[in-house]
């Protein structure tokens, strides 16, 4: 078992070592998107081979028969968890081409015999054929999680759990599930001080007391009902009296058929009028195409109210497709991720100044943020300073 | 919002009955006459709005709109039978009237008109004045004249929902309405329906439906840009008729007929789909279970060849095209679209399916909706990379004009976009026009099919703005008149069988036609519809 376990430990390490490098080739197709440069480059299919020439050596050997192509301009080499290796350059590079075909031909020739390199062999013209590279490499990585199950979930989360789980809800108590989040301005001598608070229920929390066998994030769309129920318990419970009393600027979650439910109607009218105009209301992108034109009913609605409106959760990919000016809103709560990086994604950033970066967890968010001009940060870079 | 000044007074007239209400506010006119200085009449036309709304959301907060300027201007709002409201309050705030109110926003009722233009303004009629405000002194002719007109109006119609519903559909409708202000029941129906989804055969819940393109081009590979690829089956060929008033089918869709449901449920009474549908997530659950089934079915192997059953069903009588060599000037019949969750693309189910397809040269699109799309982008930007390597067209659906005006949905790299026709495009406000115009424009006019074209002004509409992909009733009636042309059996049917019988995917709902594999081709070869970019696009389906 020792002994099995120890030869284990290396293969594992290899592994993760080439998703993180498949992972790296995703961001730069992305990146070579972005700049619009043509490269070009070949897929050599080590994974179409039979085991027995599938071994370590086979893999080294492949790399070095691709030497060639390491003179080109820029040339990069990502090898994937399936031992297919990626290389990409820019520019001709003919002889080099030429030379490393005939390399992994004679490798892999079967005896005396010299075989065709066409399966293994792939030419590709970036970004004519991005979409083919990403789908080997996310191909390579296997298939994503539909979603992070709770712990000790398991159980569908059918209509029928759902109707059970709003049962539930009715009664519960849920104000112990409700969490604040800050979100801090920049100041101008460089520090944070806070802006307001995002009032949200913790989901996962609520689920797992109420409903442990399950797990509501399996299904996107009853999780988005849940949703809806949920915006429900938290208006009545800031509709109660002297739930407010004292409260600076916050923030709160809601559905577009939320903000105009009967329920925020009543919140509407138990908001003490010192926090009139200091409260921004969230939506999500999803919920907001559910019913555009009751989305701009209760955006008008909202705004003639004296709320600020905010599109949230908004990762990088997101943002081409949700124009803030289109959409009409106030702000925006874009979520930090390396996809950020890229100067290509940096030019969409249009009006930085109603920006919150989301997940600022890490000093290079805070960074890329302040570089391209976001004074609003939420997470734990932006607290601690 | 603060309870106003005439609440009890407004909810009595409100629960009476609209015959009462209208009495009410027209005896409170008269009353107000006599002493008309400083008062003003609001009236609220929300029956004006374009149907469906007033939805239960307009009704709702106009109402609290009204309430709290009526707190604050010592008024009175009554709600008519016909949905209008009306405020009769005084011109300016009174003190005492906002005493006991803790917030709300002061609402002048002369700056009231402006704030409910905005907030209404996506569904109102291009004629007719959502907001009338009547000055006592000065107007109150015309205001008696209005509740008048309103008490003959409750007089005559005792059933006051009737006047803007047909007999036959006031229950749906009225049912409809409940469910969507019906937070829990939307649930407990969604179990109901979801039982007797799983219980159905599946082809008794799904249709099909073709759509067209006019002139040469049929298909994504022929529009110029990154995004078309080859699709088996389609290569280049001269095709007769392809003159500027050719129609050719390009695609079947099969899609899940909320129809059929509501027909399966109707002896059950648990209710109507129509209640699930006013969640937007619960209906895209429920749709997403079908997808589940209907891939399942498809992605097994009968035959030795691959596919049968429900694959077969779906590519009979060259529907899709056969793997066969084509005789010179034959086109390949329409693709196969399905609608599709993004999981189920990422599937296993599908992979297989896929398989099939490649195999026996059946060309398939996939259609996933926008609000899919949008849940997880991710998740969708892998399946639109699954469907690029099968060499599958990947459509975006469901894509409303109010959705393409306030997001780029061009920028999720669709090869091709389906909108949705809405009559209200014909008088859309010329902001609102101008950014449509422009998003098609970015779009490319050659990827957008034109969806939900129920009448010849729709074709219209997208054939100037460059349009030339079209699915719709209207579409629908085109080609049962060129099949009803064709066919030597002709004389037996009508143009709304022929309709009938292409839309079914049950054999049951195909009974009656003599002529199947022209009924499955969609249209005889070639089509022409006749002076299309100066006239008319002739044929209507009678009732």
């Amino acid at each position: 078992m020792i002994s099995l376990a120890k030869r284990r430990e290396p293969a594992s390490a290899e592994t993760a070592t080439h998703r993180q490098e498949a992972a790296q080739l995703v961001a730069y197709l992305h990146e070579c998107a972005m700049a619009g440069i043509a490269r070009r480059a070949c897929i050599v299919h080590l994974a179409r081979l039979s085991a027995d020439r599938m071994r370590p050596h086979h893999l080294r050997l492949a790399r070095a028969a691709l030497e060639p192509l390491a003179v080109a301009d820029r040339a990069r080499l990502f090898t994937l968890p399936n031992r297919n290796i990626v290389v990409i350059w820019r520019g001709r590079a003919d002889s080099a081409v030429a030379a490393s075909r005939t390399a992994i031909e004679h490798l892999f020739a079967d005896g005396d015999e010299v075989i065709s390199p066409g399966p293994l062999w792939e030419d590709i013209d970036l970004p004519a054929a991005l979409d083919r590279l990403l789908l080997v490499a996310e191909q390579s990585i296997g298939p994503k999680p539909a979603s992070v199950p709770m712990p000790g979930s398991g159980q569908a989360f059918d209509a029928v759990t759902l109707q059970a789980l709003e049962l539930l809800l009715v009664r519960a108590d849920v104000a112990r599930f409700v969490r604040r989040h800050p979100v801090f301005i920049r100041t101008t001598s460089g520090g944070f001080r806070k802006a307001w608070e995002r009032r949200m229920l913790s989901i996962d929390e609520l689920a797992e007391s109420l409903a442990p066998e399950h797990a509501p994030k399996s299904n996107n769309w009853l999780f988005l009902r849940l949703t809806r129920t949920l915006d429900r318990r938290m208006l009545a419970l800031l509709s109660a009296p002297g739930e407010l009393a004292g409260a600076g600027p916050f923030a709160i979650n809601l559905n577009v058929a939320s903000i105009l439910s009967p329920s925020f109607l009543r919140f509407d009218e138990a908001l003490p009028a010192g926090l009139r105009g200091r409260v921004t209301i969230d939506l999500q992108p999803a919920d907001v195409l559910a019913d555009p034109a009751a989305f701009l009913f209760a955006r008008d609605f909202a705004r003639t109210r004296g709320y600020r409106l905010m599109l949230c959760d908004v990762c990088a990919d997101v943002l081409p497709v949700v124009p803030l000016d289109r959409l009409g809103l106030d702000l925006l709560w874009l979520r930090w991720s390396p996809d950020c990086l890229t100067e290509a994604f940096a030019a969409l950033v249009a009006d930085p100044a109603r920006l919150v970066l989301g997940d600022a967890d890490t000093n290079e968010a805070v960074a890329w943020g302040t570089s391209v001009g976001i004074t609003l940060f939420q997470g734990r870079a932006a607290a601690e300073t | 919002m603060g309870a106003g000044v005439g609440k009890e007074f407004t909810d009595l007239a409100q629960g009476s009955g609209a015959p009462a209400a209208a009495l009410l506010v027209h005896e409170a006119v008269l009353r107000l006459r006599r002493a008309p200085a400083g008062r003003v009449a609001l009236v609220l036309h929300l029956s004006r709005l374009v149907p469906p709304a007033p939805r239960p959301y307009h009704v709702r907060i106009a109402r609290a709109l009204l309430q709290d300027t009526a707190a604050r201007h010592e008024g009175q709002v009554f709600t008519l039978g016909n949905q209008d409201m009306v405020l009769l309050c005084a011109a300016s705030a009174s003190p005492g009237g906002a005493l006991g109110l803790r917030n709300t926003l002061a609402t002048d009722p002369l700056a009231l008109p402006a704030i409910l233009l905005r907030l209404l303004r996506a569904d109102m009629k291009p004629a007719g004045a959502l907001v009338s405000l009547w000055p006592l002194d000065d107007a109150g002719d015309e205001l008696a004249a209005y509740t008048r007109a309103r008490l003959r109006e409750a007089e005559l119609m005792p059933a006051p929902t009737q006047d803007r519903m047909s007999p036959h559909n006031v229950r749906t409708k009225v049912k409809a309405m409940t469910m969507e202000e019906d937070f829990a029941g939307q649930t407990g129906l969604a179990c109901a329906v979801g039982q007797v989804v799983d219980q159905s055969t599946i082809a008794d819940l799904l249709q099909r439906q073709t759509a067209i393109a006019f002139g040469p081009g049929i298909y994504p590979r022929d529009i110029p840009g990154d995004g078309p690829r080859d699709i088996p089956g389609d290569g280049p060929r001269d095709i007769p008729g392809d003159g500027p008033g050719a129609l050719h089918p390009i695609f079947t869709e099969v899609s899940f007929s909320i129809a059929a449901l509501e027909a399966r449920l109707a002896g059950e009474e648990r209710g109507y789909v129509g209640g699930v549908a006013a969640d937007p997530f619960l209906f895209r659950h429920l749709a997403s279970r079908l997808d589940e089934r209907m891939l399942k079915e498809l992605s097994q192997d009968r035959r030795p060849d691959g596919g049968g059953g429900m694959l077969d069903a779906l590519v009979s009588g060259g529907r899709a095209s056969p793997a066969r060599a084509l005789s010179p000037g034959e086109s390949p019949g329409p693709a196969l679209h399905l609608n599709l969750a993004v999981p189920a693309i990422l599937s296993e189910a599908f992979a297989r399916l896929a398989i099939i397809c490649t195999r026996r040269e059946i060309r398939v699109g996939v259609e996933i909706s926008l609000l899919e799309a949008m849940v997880d982008l991710a998740a969708f930007e892998r399946a639109r990379r699954v469907l690029a390597d099968h060499g599958m067209v990947l459509v975006l659906d469901g894509v409303s004009h109010v959705a393409m005006q306030i997001v780029r949905p061009w920028a999720l790299r669709p090869d091709l976009l389906k909108l949705d026709w809405s009559p209200r495009l014909l008088d859309l406000p010329g902001q609102d026009a101008a950014i449509l115009e422009a998003a098609i424009a970015q779009t490319d006019p050659a990827r957008v099919v034109l969806h939900r074209a129920e009448t010849e002004a729709a074709l219209r509409w997208g054939v100037a703005r460059g349009i030339r992909r079209f699915q719709g009733r209207h579409v629908d009636a085109m080609l049962s008149a060129s099949r009803l042309v064709a066919c030597a059996h002709a004389g037996d049917c009508s143009l709304r069988q022929c309709v009938e019988r292409a839309a079914s995917m049950s054999t049951a709902g195909r009974i009656g036609c003599r002529n199947l594999a022209l009924l499955d081709r969609g249209t005889p070869e070639p089509a022409i519809i006749p002076h299309l970019g100066s006239g008319v696009v002739a044929p209507r389906v009678s009732a």
